[in-house]
């Protein structure tokens, strides 16, 4: 009995199925900070530029989506959609465009918050040289903020990977939502599958997440601010 | 009571050994008594190995070899309780350590009302008392941060004194203060001697070393080279090693050039 | 949208709300308490415990909140151990938030120079008194701002306990979604209280975060 749980997981398909689940909620996650990228980066300069209207507008949406728990966004995206909207929204797509909302919001503050981090003086001792303003910031501060966001945003990535758990919520198949089905088909051959199968799930997501935010880490050695 | 070496004494050391944990040697050997109320200076080039055995006398190191006592009882190897002992041994340091999170006042109340369990009235008055004595009574209320260099360290070694100490052990107390400040601290350190403090003095200040010193203590690569009167060790010094350090406090001018330009 | 349908849903959110409050504030105590005992223990290098909290952080830290409520509540039974719906939550959370406080504690306490604690030592402080008077009060003022963004994270967290069968807001959503099709009614109410939740802690914590920034010790 004592592996009985154990087995479940190597019975017929079930371990691909349960990467399948995952490769599902990774999908997501990286589709969602593909989208992140494009649309935070912008937002983050604006977000360090002297524009004050678009700066409060741009302040207000991102306070609200901080505040906000992902999940509540979600159901807000996914039920609302249909039921005040009319759009059939799937499960997935509604995730891709909740965690690019929120993504996009964290991005762009690290965005402005390594930026306006660059000090005074580097821009005018660039100019001192008799750089170009588009040289300053192609030369000078880019690199500099580069080398603040990168492991901000690498972290972000775990972030956002952990975040796809919530999905099996609004009935995405991934790979909880597999791991349940499992557990389901063998409730009485193997009573105790829950275990190994939760544990794995477990495993899983910290085999996907750990390798990433040591990264974060070391990236953030490697160039202290 | 100058020579007094081992009529009584306070502290004892004995062959000490200290060695960090990156295999350097700190103390190779250091054997020497400080009687109560002497001032002894330890001077010697830096990294002699002097900063480190003030630490070994507070416990902030701990001792390879040989033995620390202090009025007789061996206060080091396994088992001593050296929150007990540093009570009894007053430390101040280079950069001054005042605590950021409280006011002057409440610096000098932390020791007493936490360790010592004494009535905050009287520790109060006593060190009221005491901010008087070194010219700071009215910077009671004072944060750390307002103060000057030359303020905070009156004010940590008042810190010290309020545990009621029966050994002063002072660690370059004046290295990180502008000149302008370095006079009003070493005041107070005087005054202390002249008091009768018992005082183990690692300073850069030959002069100081000079006037307020019992005994100066010349060390170099973790060894005592050579113990002597202050007036003995500065006019006539015993050792090259010390000749030669003391050569680099003296400044003469660039050295001659010879001969005529072509 | 319907204010009659809105007034109607009012006491059952409420009641909700009050529920989702309960389990959050366990949640961040007991992480607090984690993690302050986790950041302690590395700071003094403890062995044994110095590793097993640093293995801990990074399980906590790298894994879903989601993910370990499953696991609590669905199979540590198999291994005998049942817990309760809120006992499930309030360990997750506590779990979970453990970590992340104990990395806000951890860099609080290295930004205070060692040699405080050292000069603490040579007044004759015993090492936990000394940390206790000298080095947390300074490691508190330096950590506050991770501490509160925790907090307001671990609140927003909360937000996944009807995983575990518990009736808090987002279960409440859920259940009228499905059973009343009043879906507009009930996802602003979600909103809503949500926004009554968190806005006032976020808020604390900025101004917080105002005043120790401007206001070090004594000025």
């Amino acid at each position: 009995m004592v592996n009985s749980g154990l087995e479940v997981l190597f019975e017929g398909r079930n371990f691909i199925r349960l990467l399948a689940g995952l490769w599902t909620s990774l999908r997501i996650a990286l589709a969602a900070f593909g989208l992140s990228a494009v649309f935070g980066l912008p937002f983050g300069l604006l977000l360090a530029s002297k524009h004050r209207v678009v700066k409060f507008i741009l302040r207000a949406y991102l306070r609200f989506i901080w505040i906000m728990p992902q999940l509540v966004l979600l159901f807000v995206a996914y039920f609302y959609a249909s039921s005040a909207l009319g759009l059939n929204l799937s499960g997935q797509a509604a995730a891709v465009i909740v965690f690019t909302a929120w993504g996009a919001a964290e991005l762009s503050d690290l965005v402005r918050g390594a930026v306006t981090s660059v000090p005074r003086h580097q821009y005018e001792s660039a100019q001192a040289l008799g750089l170009t303003a588009n040289q300053v910031q192609r030369l000078v501060v880019l690199p500099q903020s580069a080398r603040r966001l990168l492991p901000q945003a690498v972290n972000l990535v775990t972030r956002m990977i952990k975040t796809t758990s919530l999905i099996v919520l609004i009935g995405v198949v991934e790979v909880l939502k597999v791991a349940q089905q499992i557990i389901d088909a063998n409730r009485f051959s193997h009573p105790d599958a829950a275990l190994w199968v939760y544990g794995t799930v477990f495993v899983l997501y910290f085999a996907a997440c750990y390798p990433i935010s040591r990264l974060a880490k070391h990236l953030e050695k490697k160039w202290p601010n | 009571m100058a020579q007094l070496t081992s009529d009584n004494p306070i502290l004892q050391l004995e062959d000490v050994r200290q060695r960090y944990p990156n295999g350097h040697v700190g103390l190779d050997g250091v054997s020497f008594d400080v009687a109560t109320s002497e001032v002894v200076a330890i001077v010697g080039p830096s990294g002699c190995g002097k900063s480190t055995l003030l630490r070994c006398v507070n416990g902030l190191e701990t001792i390879a070899g040989g033995s620390i006592r202090l009025d007789g009882q061996v206060i080091t190897g396994p088992g001593v309780r050296w929150e007990l002992i540093r009570q009894r041994v007053g430390m101040v340091f280079q950069e001054y350590e005042l605590f950021p999170h409280l006011d002057v006042l409440g610096n000098l109340l932390l020791g007493p009302l936490k360790v010592a369990k004494e009535e905050r009235t009287e520790a109060t008055a006593r060190a009221l008392g005491l901010l008087e004595r070194v010219g700071l009574a009215d910077r009671a209320d004072a944060w750390p941060r307002q103060l000057s260099g030359g303020q905070k360290q009156r004010v940590a070694i008042i810190r010290c004194l309020m545990m009621r100490p029966e050994l002063l052990l002072l660690d370059e107390i004046t290295a990180s203060l502008d000149p302008e400040m370095v006079r009003e601290v070493l005041d107070v350190v005087a005054g202390l001697a002249a008091d009768g403090m018992t005082m183990l003095i690692v300073t850069h200040e030959m002069s100081f070393a000079r006037a307020v010193a019992d005994r100066v203590l010349f060390m170099d690569a973790g060894r005592v080279i050579e113990t002597a009167s202050p007036e003995r060790f500065f006019n006539q010094p015993a050792t090259d090693r010390a000749r030669q350090f003391l050569a680099m406090f003296r400044f003469d001018g660039p050295p001659q050039r010879g001969g005529a330009p072509s | 949208m319907d204010v009659n349908t809105l007034l109607d849903y009012l006491p059952l959110f409420a009641q909700a709300a009050v529920l989702t409050i309960g389990i959050a504030a366990m949640g961040v105590a007991c992480s607090l308490v984690i993690g302050l005992l986790g950041a302690i223990y590395l700071y003094f290098r403890t062995p044994v415990l110095r590793q097993f909290f640093a293995v801990y952080i990074e399980v906590s830290r790298n894994t879903p909140l989601v993910v370990q409520l499953f696991f609590l509540y669905y199979a540590l039974p198999k291994l005998g151990l049942v817990l309760s719906s809120a006992v499930c939550a309030i360990t997750g959370l506590a779990f979970l938030g453990g970590g992340y406080m104990a990395e806000a504690w951890r860099s609080g306490l290295e930004a205070v120079p060692p040699l405080q604690f050292r000069s603490a030592l040579s007044l004759g402080f015993k090492p936990i008194a000394a940390l206790r008077h000298v080095a947390l009060p300074q490691a508190m003022a330096r950590a506050a701002p991770a501490l509160t963004a925790n907090t307001v994270f671990l609140i927003k967290e909360t937000s996944v306990v009807s995983v575990v069968a518990l009736p808090d807001l987002v279960f409440v959503a859920k259940d009228l979604i499905g059973a009343s099709y009043n879906t507009s009614e009930a996802l602003t109410l979600l909103v809503l209280f949500y926004l009554l939740i968190l806005l006032p802690v976020a808020l604390a914590a900025a101004a917080l975060e105002r005043k120790l920034r401007h206001g070090e010790f004594g000025t």
